[in-house]
């Protein structure tokens, strides 16, 4: 007589439906694709309203490195007029990150409130209070730190910075999903700074958080 | 640094050789349903792909599961939050028992517990995870992983009392 682990362990065995043809694998490749695409052009639908928050960068921005960084700082990463529009999003206030390092950084400033949704070689990413609506390794609606890899860095309104007495730049993601602060660590690494602008973090801050990240011999660079 | 090409190379592949046992795990979670189970894993190949980039190889099957986990939830959420009833009773089962390779009546066993339960049943006994692992599929601990498998095959057990005779 089979007992039911047995009898459960036997349906890894059936096929319930069919092998994948390779027709089948090719619709799966192709819906992803377009999935991909749609995505993207998801994010250029952001442009109109980044160039507005890049109008206002440029119309309070100086000629000099240094004025620039200063300007930059205190520049809010959003328009203002979404920035009215959105009374219910609270105002973000960077607090000293406790937890576990990741494997691939170090890290000394986070939102105050916020979790960590995934941490490792790769990146680490932290989301606001209560969004448990993405999957490890999504970096959408969060604050993401990873190397640059093949990611374009900001293309919008791009700004010279300082990090940590480095040369960085900051600016807006091709989309105007996100503001974007890429610079370097020293160490032969190109870091990138992802914030989602809905979370209106100021450039200062965002330099702030950036100031406290650092890249461990562990890092690894996504491919993609 | 992979290009556009080498990824759709590894992407495919990785359909080719898992999709057959992400549909059968699909079809599992879903009570038999092979459409609904057809639209999750579409869903789930799809998410999957999109996050391939970031994916190390030694994880990919795991992810994938859980992109086929979280999709059968969705689809519950908008589908089938009114059609499932969770019953104290298990129905009937068939009168002849469950012989060897009746793959309807182990369908019908398995769609009367509750979708949490059916997943760990499912993903420790069908797909021969370790508690571990179904725990890292299912994003919650190895102690409720052990909790939920094993309340399901008892259940499943006292649905059909031929099979009572084993121990997990």
């Amino acid at each position: 007589m089979q007992d039911m682990i047995e009898t459960l362990g036997s349906l890894r065995e059936k096929d319930l439906a069919g092998p994948a043809s390779a027709e089948t694998v090719a619709a799966d490749v192709a819906r992803a694709r377009r999935a991909r695409s749609r995505r993207r052009l998801w994010r250029v639908a952001g442009t109109g309203v980044v160039a507005a928050a890049v109008a206002t960068v440029v119309a309070t921005g100086g000629t000099t490195a240094g004025a620039q960084h200063n300007e930059a700082a205190s520049a809010p990463s959003a328009p203002a007029a979404q920035q009215r529009s959105a009374t219910a999003v609270l105002p973000v206030q960077l607090t000293a990150y406790t937890g576990v390092q990741p494997d691939g950084f170090t890290v000394a400033t986070v939102p105050s409130g916020w979790t960590v949704r995934s941490s490792d070689a790769f990146a680490f990413v932290v989301q606001p209070p209560g969004d448990t609506s993405h999957m490890e390794g999504d970096f959408e609606n969060a604050i993401t730190v990873m190397l640059q890899g093949d990611s374009s860095g900001p293309t919008l309104g791009v700004t010279p910075v300082t990090v940590n007495g480095r040369p960085g730049t900051l600016g807006a993601s091709e989309g105007g999903l996100a503001t974007l602060l890429l610079f370097p660590d020293g160490k032969g690494h190109q870091v990138l700074v992802q914030v989602f602008t809905k979370y209106h973090l100021s450039n200062a801050q965002i330099i702030q958080f950036a100031d406290g990240v650092g890249v461990t011999d562990a890092v690894q660079t996504a491919k993609g | 640094m992979k290009r556009q090409s080498e990824r759709d190379r590894e992407f495919t592949e990785f359909v080719t050789a898992r999709r057959g046992a992400l549909t059968r795990m699909a079809t599992l979670l879903l009570t038999g349903d092979a459409a609904q189970a057809e639209d999750a894993v579409q869903t789930a190949l799809t998410r999957l792909y999109l996050a391939w980039p970031r994916i190390r190889p030694e994880t990919v099957n795991a992810y994938a599961r859980r992109c086929v986990v979280n999709a059968v939830i969705d689809d519950r959420r908008s589908l089938f939050r009114r059609r499932e009833r969770v019953r104290a009773e298990l129905p009937d089962a068939p009168a002849a028992g469950v012989p060897d390779g009746d793959l309807s009546a182990l369908v019908a066993l398995l769609a009367a517990l509750p979708a949490r339960m059916r997943a760990a049943v499912v993903l420790r006994y069908v797909d021969g995870l370790t508690v571990a692992e179904t725990a890292v599929v299912l994003q919650c601990s190895e102690g409720t992983v052990k909790s939920q498998s094993a309340r399901g095959l008892e259940r499943l057990r006292e649905a059909h009392p031929a099979y009572s005779h084993d121990c997990v």
